[in-house]
């Protein structure tokens, strides 16, 4: 081992995770400049996996699970107060329940750093909240169906699908828009790094609405009917919709045509789940299956049955899956990666049935909207343990959200760059050229490019002067003096200009059919 | 030869009056006022010299100077120099002067120094003046001898003065040619042994003599051209001449040889140039290349910073630098005496705080560490917060934080011992007697009635309220306190009132001083009182009603999140608020006094009382009333008369009831209930598990297929399939014309038609397709148009494949994805300049 310089040549453990693409030696080449040119640049790449392999000492944090002294002993059957007997009093503190019985079921939506929740009540009530101090950030009662609750970008906006429209509030609760284009949505979703709040519903539309500049992207039709689910995949952005016939389409706002479509159920799609890496969607139908899709492959990897059919699906940073059915919550673990015979969790909310149940980012906390109102559950293990401040901090000031905010619209991704493969960005693709500009689209280009607001243009009198309004003023039927005169100056204006011009063609005049004495009554 | 000889002799000649010259300057400095004054006698002498240098020149330039132009101007100089000598006879200058001409004389005879200015003139080749003379005369001599027909300018008297002392100084010469010849002979004897330079000078001096100049101006007829060879003398150059040369055995002179070839001619001008570009060009190679290394490896940096080399950090009063080492003769010196006097030792210097230190405990040094510490970090916060308070810009609170000084100060002041200020405000006061309405001013106002005037009332009524206020401050109420008890304030009023009565009662014998009048006051007094005491039951009543049910609904709908708190904590504020309230409504100071002692009492009593185990409050989510679920209790009546069917199904329904509750108590998921395998795709392990699920398995796959019968949208899918394959797939179209080629109408006979097929490209080929082996699902093969123009259609310029390129695209430099190093280094600007600095130009290392 040979240690050169400060960033030696030696070697660290751990540095394959962080690799990325091939990781073969590339070819010899002839080029002096260009060999050296890459030497350079793979000596700073496994610079680069060193100094990240490094990083790992940061990482504290280890994410534990619970797990059973014997065979006899199964984690599924430990009781939350159990749990919250065993835990430390802060997470402890973090198990609690609303009761809310009157607006159920409740649909629910945590921030992306984990910090507020947002309930939604299918009758109109909405909520948010910051969970952990208990303090309320607004409550409306909006006396409307709510099918959808959504926090943007940060916990400062929250978009919610009510009967018609969707709007978008703040967080005094003050209605900021209504998003007209928005009918009948009843499912939201929101791609952080594009600024596009993705809506489907009844009608069978899915819209993209960028929030940063108010414009609607796209508008998509499935012509699959009413979409029953809707997830992003947080990896490639790609939205993913379940259908009434069973399937899953995957959606990019700049194409026109489902980008994959998969046949997953043989009834109508209840939910879906993507987990964090885009690598396994869960999909539950109406037909009581559960069903484990590796996207890459785009094959499926599992499959089990629920006794009910599953309301709702989520995977945690973990890889845990919650599945709602009924009234009772399961948890799965290590679901994705092999066939498992025993949850890793129960939860039974009795006499009322789960609506939505979400993972809390970096928490081990599963929150459960059902028809009651909503509860949050101890599901050790389920939260990322490292979180990353410069990404999403859970326990970031208001100094913070700002300038993040302001960074993640300086890097917002535009639209077109969404596709089922996101590392095709600047890659070769030979068709790029040939299919990207036409001949006539090169003379489009620059048509438009003479066209621009930019030209200058001569500066021309403006038609309307005071003169023409009065003349098209609408009570054409009311002649004045100043009219007339201004008529007869016009027609007489007009015959001059003819006049003029033939003049200067040399055309000949017409002969003065009147003769000279009865000219000037013309 | 004898010429040849005589030249060296001249040379060596000369070096040694070189060298008595220096010799004698570094002598005696003071001998030039002596030699001086020998040259300062003959002043036309100098002043004629530029017309003899002139004449010198026209003879000697076709001889010797190639560089006419160069001479003329050393002539001209040397002409100005002599007006300035002209003009001022400074004697030093004079001296220069000569030097000068020597050098200058030396020029027009030496060709080896043709080309060298003055301030190259060598000193070993200077001639003496005498000398110079003599080879001037000589020549004169052969030009006369030579040239009859030359002009002479000067005038008769001149020109038989300048042959007699032509004469003259021709002997002189000859004299002196042998004189020197002595003398270097001498001096070689005295070299041998030790030289003594004082007598060889005296020697010399005595000898040499130093000639007068001659003034002659000579014309030359003839015309300047190369080809006029200088026939001086009138001897013409023979044959005969030069081989004599050859034959006299001189060694020198060699007759070429017959053999050898002639010289080549020479190479074209063009050639020629272009051989001295190339050896030019090989020479700058040569010196360009030393640098190659330097910009080499400045190419090949991956960061420049400028400037390349530090300037030096020049030490200066303030830097602190522990490695010091004396650079300069005076800071080493210093540097010995501190050493020498033991001043300048590190130990010694440690030893004392280690003595102080010593002496103490550790527990002491613990106590005075942690002092230190202490006022350290006060003295800090002190100076933040200071800072802090400064930067507020806000006048607002500046008045209140000036109001609050003040009151602090005015507190001190009232318990500090400050009694001259404080008796100075007292007496103030009393003078006034701002406070009292007992004041002779005030008396007589109110005698005289001129409460009435609206100045006079006013500033009455100020007199109260400073009263007022005085009074308060006397029960120790803070300014303002009391002015949000409004209840409490109208009491006042009427305590006041009764104080002041008498006063008021005189305060004016108007409207309000007629009886019924007063007695409307007093009743409406009266009401108001018992109106007070009304709302004082109240307050208190409120407070004992509270039964802690604490989540009022308001509003319908809208939930009070409000965390529910125990009855006794409920209680125990209540308590504490009606203390308070007989606190306040205590008037008097013992009274207000007492209340405190006894609620002190009584607190530490609650406090006492109150040990029970309270509940964590800390998380209001955490209600603690559980509300059971109702359970359906369906209430069957069996009476003795129902038939066994009924009793049955009565039993069942009961024992399903009995299940159903057990379940729902538990909160238990029974696994086979929970989880139903499926034995199509996998094959788990556990067997004993797959038994057990095997029977309710059929039955959930059969009652799905019955449920999903209807809609088979699983052949759906693949009919779609199948038709997007088609659809995308590659495709023939047939371009032939019908009826084109039958021109006689349709005939019988089959005609061989040729098929124009035109094959055109589809999206992707059905074998080539994505999806080809998968199973529900299809791959939109589509190109996405949109997502194109973040591709590039080619390898970018420096990379050669695709792989190269997108291996360089691997790592991303963005500080989310890699280390905060890595990030820094990435994004490091190539050139970095240090601002406010200047850059000088590389420099050359290998110098």
């Amino acid at each position: 081992m040979a240690l050169t310089g400060k960033m030696g040549s030696y070697d660290r453990d751990g540095t394959s995770k962080y690799e990325r693409g091939d990781s073969r030696k590339a070819k010899f080449t002839k080029d002096k400049k260009l060999r050296s040119n890459l030497k350079k640049m793979d000596n700073q790449y496994k610079e680069a996996l060193r100094s990240a392999a490094g990083t790992d000492l940061l990482l504290q944090e280890e994410a534990g699970f619970l797990e059973a002294e014997d065979e006899m002993e199964k984690t599924f059957k430990f009781k939350q107060d159990e749990i919250a007997e065993a835990v430390d009093s802060s997470t402890a503190n973090k198990k609690f329940d609303l009761k809310l019985p009157e607006f159920g079921p409740y649909t629910i939506d945590y921030s992306r750093n984990g910090r507020q929740l947002l309930i939604g009540g299918r009758k109109g009530h909405v909520a948010s909240i910051d969970w952990r101090t208990g303090a309320l950030d607004c409550e409306l009662h909006l006396n409307e169906t709510v099918n959808a609750v959504k926090y943007l970008h940060n916990d400062q906006y929250f978009a919610v699908a009510q009967k018609k429209y969707t709007f978008i509030y703040d967080k005094q609760g003050i209605e900021l828009h209504r998003l007209n284009q928005h009918i009948e949505s009843t499912l939201l979703e929101f791609l952080p790094y594009h600024f596009l709040l993705a809506t489907a519903g009844n009608t069978g539309f899915l819209k993209y609405h960028d929030v940063s500049t108010g414009v609607l992207v796209s508008e998509i039709k499935t012509k699959l009917g009413p979409t029953q689910a809707m997830k992003q995949n947080p990896w490639n952005a790609v939205i993913h919709l379940g259908h009434g016939n069973g399937t899953v389409s995957l959606w990019a706002p700049n194409m026109p045509d489902p980008l994959v479509k998969i046949q997953s159920c043989r009834g109508p799609i209840r939910d879906l789940a993507i987990d964090r890496e885009g690598k396994y969607m869960a999909v539950s139908g109406t037909d009581k299956t559960l069903k484990i899709w590796d996207l890459r492959k785009l094959k499926e990897v599992d499959h089990y049955y629920t006794q009910t059919p599953a309301n709702s699906l989520d995977i945690s940073d973990t890889g845990l899956l919650s599945v709602g059915w009924g009234p009772h919550v399961t948890i799965w673990k290590d679901v994705l990666k092999q066939r498992q015979s025993n949850p890793y969790m129960n939860h039974l909310i009795a006499g009322s049935k789960i609506e939505k149940s979400k993972f809390v980012p970096f928490e081990d906390i599963l929150g459960v909207g059902h028809q009651q109102g909503f509860s949050s559950i101890i599901v050790p293990g389920s939260g990322e343990a490292n979180y990353d401040a410069l990404e999403l901090n859970p326990y970031e000031t208001a100094k913070q959200r700002q300038q993040q905010e302001v960074r993640s619209l300086i890097n917002k991704l535009s639209p077109d760059t969404i596709s089922l493969d996101p590392n095709v960005i600047g890659t070769v693709d030979k068709r790029a050229t040939s299919i990207r500009l036409k001949p006539n689209q090169i003379n489009e280009l620059s048509t438009e490019e003479g066209s621009s607001k930019m030209d200058i243009r001569p500066e021309v009198k403006g038609k309307n002067s005071a003169l023409r309004s009065h003349l098209r003023k609408k009570r054409q039927n009311v002649i004045d003096q100043r009219k007339v005169r201004i008529e007869k100056n016009l027609k007489m204006e007009k015959e001059a200009r003819q006049r003029k011009y033939r003049q200067d063609k040399g055309i000949p005049e017409e002969k003065d059919l009147l003769g000279p004495a009865l000219a000037r009554f013309k | 030869m004898p010429p040849k000889k005589k030249s060296s002799k001249k040379r060596s000649n000369r070096k040694i009056l070189d060298a008595f010259q220096i010799a004698e300057r570094a002598q005696n400095p003071d001998a030039n006022s002596e030699d001086g004054s020998d040259y300062g006698s003959d002043d036309d002498l100098q002043v004629h010299d530029g017309i003899l240098d002139a004449r010198r020149f026209v003879k000697d330039a076709p001889e010797d100077f190639e560089d006419e132009e160069l001479d003329s101007d050393e002539a001209l100089g040397s002409d100005d120099d002599y007006d300035v000598l002209n003009s001022k006879f400074s004697q030093s200058i004079r001296d220069k002067a000569k030097k000068k001409k020597l050098g200058k004389l030396d020029l027009s005879e030496n060709e080896e120094s043709e080309d060298e200015g003055y301030a190259s003139i060598d000193e070993s080749k200077l001639v003496t003046l005498s000398e110079a003379w003599d080879m001037d005369d000589r020549d004169l001599q052969k030009t006369q001898a030579s040239k009859p027909n030359e002009v002479v300018l000067d005038d008769d008297a001149w020109e038989s003065e300048s042959e007699e002392e032509s004469s003259s100084e021709e002997s002189e010469s000859e004299e002196e040619e042998s004189d020197e010849e002595d003398i270097f002979a001498n001096d070689e004897e005295e070299e041998e042994d030790d030289v003594n330079l004082t007598s060889t000078v005296s020697r010399l001096k005595s000898t040499i003599k130093i000639p007068k100049e001659k003034r002659r101006l000579i014309v030359e007829s003839r015309e300047e051209n190369e080809y006029n060879l200088p026939t001086a003398g009138g001897a013409t150059l023979s044959l005969a001449d030069m081989i004599s040369a050859v034959d006299g055995g001189d060694q020198d002179a060699i007759l070429i040889d017959s053999e050898s070839k002639s010289l080549e001619t020479p190479l074209p001008k063009r050639i020629q140039v272009r051989h001295d570009r190339a050896a030019a060009y090989e020479l700058a190679k040569d010196e360009v290349d030393k640098w190659k290394d330097t910009v080499q490896s400045n190419r090949q940096a991956e960061v420049l910073k400028f400037p390349m080399n530090k300037p030096e950090i020049h030490d200066t009063a303030t830097t602190f630098r522990s490695d010091v080492v004396p650079t300069t003769d005076l800071e080493v010196k210093v540097q010995e005496v501190l050493k020498q006097s033991a001043l300048i030792d590190d130990s010694k210097e440690a030893t004392f705080e280690e003595i102080a230190v010593a002496k103490l405990s550790p527990e002491e040094m613990k106590k005075r560490t942690a002092e230190l510490r202490l006022m350290r970090e006060l003295m800090f916060r002190d100076e933040k917060r200071a800072k802090r308070i400064k930067k507020i810009k806000s006048k607002q609170y500046h008045k209140i934080k000036k109001k609050e000084r003040l009151r602090n100060q005015e507190l001190v002041e009232s318990d500090d011992e400050d009694t001259e200020d404080h008796d100075l405000n007292r007496a103030r006061e009393r003078m006034t007697l701002k406070h009292k309405t007992q004041s002779s001013w005030a008396k007589s106002m109110i005698k005289s009635g001129l409460t009435k005037d609206a100045n006079n009332r006013a500033e009455l009524e100020e007199m109260l309220r400073q009263g007022e206020k005085l009074r308060a401050k006397q029960m120790g109420f803070e300014d303002g306190e009391q002015s949000n008890d409004e209840v409490s304030d109208i009491e006042r009023e009427y305590d006041q009132d009764d104080e002041d009565d008498s006063v008021r009662s005189k305060l004016g014998k108007g409207v309000m001083g007629m009886d019924f009048m007063k007695k409307a006051e007093e009743r409406a007094k009266q009401e108001n009182l018992q109106q007070l005491a009304m709302l004082k039951k109240d307050d208190l009543e409120l407070f004992d009603e509270d039964d802690g049910s604490v989540n009022v609904t308001k509003n319908q709908g809208r939930r009070v999140y409000v965390p529910t708190t125990n009855q006794e904590e409920i209680l125990e504020i209540n308590r504490t608020v009606h203390e308070q309230v007989e606190q306040d409504q205590a008037k008097s100071l013992t009274n207000k006094l007492s209340s405190k002692f006894t609620k002190k009492i009584a607190s530490n009593e609650a406090v006492a009382s109150t040990d029970e185990p309270e509940e964590d409050s800390s998380n209001p989510w955490l209600s603690t009333t559980t509300t059971q679920t109702e359970k359906s209790t369906k209430v069957t009546t069996i009476e003795k008369e129902s038939s066994k069917l009924a009793k049955a199904a009565a039993k069942l329904a009961k024992q399903k009831q009995k299940k159903h509750n057990n379940r729902t108590q538990e909160a238990l998921i029974d696994m086979n209930d929970t989880l139903a395998v499926s034995s199509g795709i996998h094959d788990s392990g556990d067997e004993e598990e797959q038994d057990e699920d095997v029977p309710k398995m059929f039955t959930q796959k059969d009652l799905i297929k019955q449920a999903f019968a209807g809609d088979d949208v699983v052949s759906e899918f693949e009919a779609e399939k199948k038709r997007v394959i088609e659809d995308e797939d590659d495709y023939e179209e047939d371009l032939s014309m019908p009826g084109w080629g039958d021109w006689a109408g349709g005939s019988n006979k089959k005609s061989k038609k040729r098929k124009i097929v035109r094959k055109v490209d589809g999206v992707v080929q059905k074998d080539k397709r994505k999806d080809k082996n998968l199973k529900n699902v299809i791959i939109n093969e589509r190109v996405n148009k949109k997502n194109l123009k973040y591709q590039s259609s080619e390898v970018p310029y420096p990379f050669e494949s695709r792989e190269q390129y997108e291996r360089s695209l691997r790592m991303p430099v963005g500080q989310q994805w890699t280390s905060r190093e890595t990030h820094q280094k990435l994004t490091m600007p190539r050139v970095i300049v240090k601002q406010g600095t200047v850059i000088d130009p590389l420099k050359a290392p290998f110098k």
